[in-house]
């Protein structure tokens, strides 16, 4: 939760329920699993569970990321970006 | 002091609220929530800020999830209803399609109706039993002893495992199915509870045939080894669903 934040520099909050709703989903679709690997041993608490992404997560990853790469480019194209948009419209 | 009430009081509201997530859901991710919910009030804690509106904020998230989680969860429910009565549908179909080719199968109105009503009954016990809990383990165990308990109506109705069907000796395999019904309700379906009824039922199953040979005293043909290997086969399921129940309850 907090990587989230981090990495979206506070704009997604997560919470205790949106984030394991979002693991059951991503286990029952067969892209994430449990896993025995302990990150960082120091750490390791027999209460913490591990998930490692799947080779389906991992292809599943990479269609949506090529589908959001596609998406800026047909923006991109049609002139539809922010920046653009503002440029026109003498903003 | 009476700050520690307070993250104290709200811990176990927040342990209370998690029970309102669908059982299988709640078995899987409930620790961990909880556990996540407690590591983040400490931090809060620590920091000392805005801990009322961060707990209202968490509470107000969670609650959204149960609600999803639940609509799912009934959703999904229609959805194995569904899938049985269809798989039912496809099931009969087989017997109706070979009328139509030989007249070996010969079923009438009747035959359709009962054969219908036993695999919508065990699909949907199945189903009633299995949500119980959300382990493999356990699922499995209940999917074999259903499976099993189908398995031995059918075979008593269609030819009778002791002799032939109108063999007397047969209903006291009615009595093996009540071994088990009553077993699972005595335990309330909690694994632990459910192996021992297992247990039970498979002994229940070794003796059918021991008290057939003792009343009926048949002659030791071929038939007779034939009827013992087939309750072996039976005590052989619920033994298997008795040690996986036995297995989801110690990792319970």
């Amino acid at each position: 939760m907090k990587q989230v934040e981090s990495d979206s520099q506070g704009k997604v909050n997560m919470g205790p329920g949106t984030l394991y709703g979002s693991l059951g989903r991503m286990i029952e679709t067969g892209l994430i699993r449990e896993s025995d690997k302990k990150i960082d041993p120091e750490m390791d608490d027999k209460r913490r569970v591990y998930y490692k992404i799947t080779g389906l997560g991992q292809k599943a990853l990479a269609a949506e990321l090529e589908r959001y790469r596609e998406v800026v480019a047909v923006a991109k194209q049609k002139r539809l970006s922010p920046n653009t948009f503002m440029y026109s419209y003498g903003i | 002091m009476a700050y520690e009430h307070t993250v104290a009081r709200y811990r176990n509201l927040y342990a209370k609220l998690l029970r309102l997530y669908p059982k299988p859901y709640c078995e899987r991710f409930g620790e961990g929530m909880e556990q996540t919910f407690n590591d983040l009030l400490r931090e809060r804690t620590y920091t000392e800020s805005g801990l009322f509106g961060f707990v209202l904020w968490v509470f107000i998230e969670t609650s959204a999830g149960i609600i999803r989680e639940n609509i799912t969860f009934i959703m999904m429910q229609n959805k194995n209803i569904i899938r049985i009565v269809l798989a039912t549908a496809f099931v009969l179909l087989i017997p109706l399609l070979a009328m139509l080719f030989t007249d070996q199968v010969a079923w009438d109105l009747a035959d359709f109706v009962i054969a219908g009503t036993l695999l919508v009954g065990t699909g949907l016990t199945y189903e009633l039993i299995a949500r119980k809990s959300g382990k493999i383990a356990y699922r499995a165990a209940v999917g074999i002893a259903v499976a099993a308990a189908l398995l031995l109506v059918w075979m008593n109705l269609a030819v009778g495992l002791i002799g032939n069907e109108e063999n007397p000796a047969n209903l006291m395999y009615i009595g093996v199915l009540a071994v088990g019904l009553i077993g699972a309700i005595i335990a309330r379906l909690e694994p632990h509870g459910m192996a021992h009824a297992l247990f039970a039922t498979a002994l229940a199953q070794v003796l059918v045939p021991v008290i057939a040979l003792i009343i009926w005293k048949p002659p030791f043909t071929s038939g007779v080894v034939a009827v013992l290997a087939v309750n072996a086969f039976f005590v052989a399921l619920w033994l298997v669903s008795a040690l996986l129940f036995r297995r989801a309850a110690r990792y319970q």
